[in-house]
């Protein structure tokens, strides 16, 4: 979500939540609205053959989206009603400020997996998963943590397939494994 | 009488230790495979189903009723400990299973959903017992209205009771209602919301929904906040046993979630959610009643609850199972699958033709419990110990068995795809405040509704009264209307009291 480092800083941020927070508010609640305006258009363009039922396939995702944009609208108003009065609950939605970097670390590392699984195969990918989380949550003797990680993914591997018959993706590792 | 010496007959079959050694195997099998995120009691029996082949009918019943518990144990453990329950029905054991282990309390809440199962599957299964045959007529008296009334009875306890703010719960309900409709519409054929990608033909998976808002979204959600803390340092498990406190505050909870679970379990309404959820939603507006209310924080009730609503549930779905021939549940289902294996073909017919078997089948279960709580009840604080990894190898090992259960269950790739954007998706709704159980709750009986509705207005050729029809739709409605006045009363009057 954008956030301006400023905003946090300003010291608002132990009354109110601050200008952030409520941006993101309403980030998510503009989100629920198109969601649901998006279905809207999508269940008005959908290919239905004729059926005689009385309700069709689209009256279900028809009333969802409707209903989203309904509830997209009320959070938007909810936001700007609570941002006029300073005493609000925000015991939930006040984040201690996200940590960014570690998120990124997270999430590329997810990419970085999901790019290796079928072609590096599970060893290297999974232990690279294990790794990357590791890492971003503050893991850094980074040799233990890489030992730790292939020892997980080798043995999740021998227990899949020799354990439960499931198959893994053997990957670069086919003749080895 | 009858009934009695029927089920000693049973237990004289099963109880060799040949069997006992089968039950042990299963139990021991079932918690290691239900331990596995995505990999609940469902994965457990079907993954153990060749092994159990092996063996004669009454000797693969007893290992069964042991896998199945021991797998429904198992994802209670992952639920509690990492929340990540190992199966939808453990869902809501998670809500307050976690904080618990957080607040050092592992052990209690593993305790208490021990012994809550225990309790449950005793007396759901001494109900099927003696009651099936009234139980049947129940179970047929439902139809698509009386479902689309039980769904829509869900979505409003899980939405307006469990959430603290109805806005955020309605709003995370109809996403999850959302998600469901990705996929070809069962009744036309008609492709809805795939937008042209083929691997989103068959819909979003609900281990891959459950599993990504609860794991990778939890793992998410720890990244993000990592700065304020090292996410290093290890969970301390706290003291093992249930105090007499403990005790006090559980026995309550069990009674009224098997009494809640137990119905469910007859009607097929798609397994042991809604009575879960609804025993959450109960134990917590109860606890708000009562005014020392821990629910958020970790509530030995909310565990307590929905543990054993889950077990009655499942040990009642025996009665459409073996009397109708109709799963309602995916265990059921896999069951069913394994009875036609022995050539069993379950019916009316089924406790007349081969009375050995099911009794066999019954007294199994009694004793796969039994197993289950001498094994696991002494293991609650060694399973605890999982809580002192260091937290960083925690998470990681939370997100490689979350993508490890959902590859597998399907090798796809386009699973893990969805897996991680719905995490990405627990994340935001955790970031900003919106409830997870909702959304689960939309995924999982949304579909259930549309059918069951579309069903009971076809059938009622487009009139409208067809949905308040029956004496059983129309008590649902009520209790709905009811619960809806007085919790509006309720918040009305605390405004004026803040005002």
């Amino acid at each position: 979500m954008t956030t301006s480092p400023e905003r946090v800083r300003t010291g608002r941020a132990e009354t109110t939540p601050g200008g952030r927070v409520e941006r993101g508010d309403l980030l998510v609640a503009a989100l629920v609205a198109v969601t649901g305006t998006l279905m809207l258009l999508a269940t008005v363009r959908m290919d239905v053959s004729s059926s005689v039922s009385y309700l069709g396939p689209r009256f279900f995702p028809g009333l969802v989206a409707v209903l989203l944009m309904a509830l997209g609208a009320a959070l938007v108003v909810q936001v700007l009603l609570r941002a006029r009065s300073t005493a609000r609950d925000t015991e939930q939605t006040t984040g201690e400020g996200s940590d960014r970097r570690a998120l990124g670390i997270v999430l590329a590392t997810l990419t970085a997996h999901l790019l290796l699984l079928e072609t590096a195969g599970w060893i290297i990918a999974g232990a690279l998963l294990f790794w990357g989380v590791s890492y971003a949550l503050g893991g850094r003797k980074v040799l233990r943590d890489l030992g730790v990680s292939f020892l997980v993914s080798a043995t999740v591997q021998l227990a899949f397939s020799a354990g439960l018959g499931l198959t893994l993706p053997p990957g670069v590792l086919v003749g080895v494994v | 009488m009858d009934t009695f010496s029927l089920l000693l007959e049973g237990f004289g079959a099963a109880l060799t230790p040949m069997n006992l050694l089968w039950s042990l195997v299963g139990v021991v099998l079932g918690t290691i495979v239900g331990v596995l995120p995505g990999l609940g009691s469902a994965m457990a029996i079907a993954l153990l189903l060749p092994i159990t082949f092996q063996l004669d009918p009454t000797g693969a019943f007893i290992m069964f009723a042991g896998v199945y518990f021991g797998g429904q144990f198992g994802a209670a453990t992952t639920a509690i400990l990492l929340n990540t329950p190992g199966q939808s029905s453990s869902m809501a054991t998670a809500f307050e299973g976690y904080p618990m282990a957080e607040n050092r309390r592992a052990p209690q809440a593993l305790a208490t959903a021990v012994l809550g199962s225990f309790v449950a599957s005793i007396v759901a299964v001494t109900l099927v017992v003696f009651f099936s045959p009234y139980m049947v007529q129940l179970a047929v008296q439902f139809g698509p209205a009386e479902y689309f009334a039980l769904a829509v009875l869900a979505f409003l306890a899980t939405s307006g009771v469990v959430s603290g703010d109805v806005l955020r719960g309605v709003t995370a309900l109809g996403i999850g209602l959302a998600l469901a409709l990705v996929g070809i519409d069962e009744q036309t054929g008609t492709v809805r919301f795939a937008f042209g990608v083929t691997q989103l033909f068959g819909g979003v998976s609900i281990v891959v929904v459950t599993v990504g808002l609860l794991a990778v979204g939890e793992v998410l959600h720890t990244a993000a906040r990592s700065r304020n803390g090292a996410a290093t340092e290890t969970i301390v498990a706290g003291r093992p046993w249930l105090s007499r406190r403990d005790l006090s505050r559980s026995w309550r909870p069990w009674v009224r979630g098997t009494a809640l679970g137990v119905p469910f379990g007859v009607i097929p309404a798609g397994g042991a959610e809604i009575p879960t959820f609804l025993s959450y939603a109960a134990e917590k507006s109860l606890a708000r009643r009562r005014g020392n209310s821990e629910f958020g924080r970790g509530a030995i009730e909310g565990v307590a609850g929905p543990e054993a609503a889950n077990n009655a549930t499942t040990a009642t779905s025996l009665v459409p199972l073996l009397s109708l021939g109709l799963p309602t549940s995916a265990t059921a289902a896999i069951m069913l699958g394994a009875f036609q294996q022995y050539g069993i073909r379950p019916g009316p017919l089924l406790f007349t033709e081969q009375a050995d078997l099911v009794w066999a089948l019954l007294a199994s279960l009694f004793i796969g419990s039994a197993i289950l709580l001498v094994l696991n009840l002494p293991f609650a604080p060694v399973w605890a110990k999982l809580l002192r990894i260091p937290r960083n190898y925690l998470y990681a090992g939370i997100l490689v068995f979350a993508t490890l259960g959902v590859y597998t269950a399907r090798t796809s790739l386009s699973d893990v795809v969805l897996l991680y954007l719905v995490g990405v998706l627990g994340f935001l709704l955790r970031r900003y405040g919106f409830p997870i159980a909702p959304v689960l709750i939309g995924v999982i009986l949304g579909p259930l509704a549309e059918t069951s509705l579309r069903r009971a207005m076809a059938m009622g050729q487009g009139d409208v009264g067809v949905l308040f029809g029956s004496p059983y739709s129309i008590g649902l409605y009520a209790i709905m209307v009811v619960a809806v006045v007085v919790m509006t009363v309720g918040r009305l009057r605390k405004r004026r009291v803040a005002a």
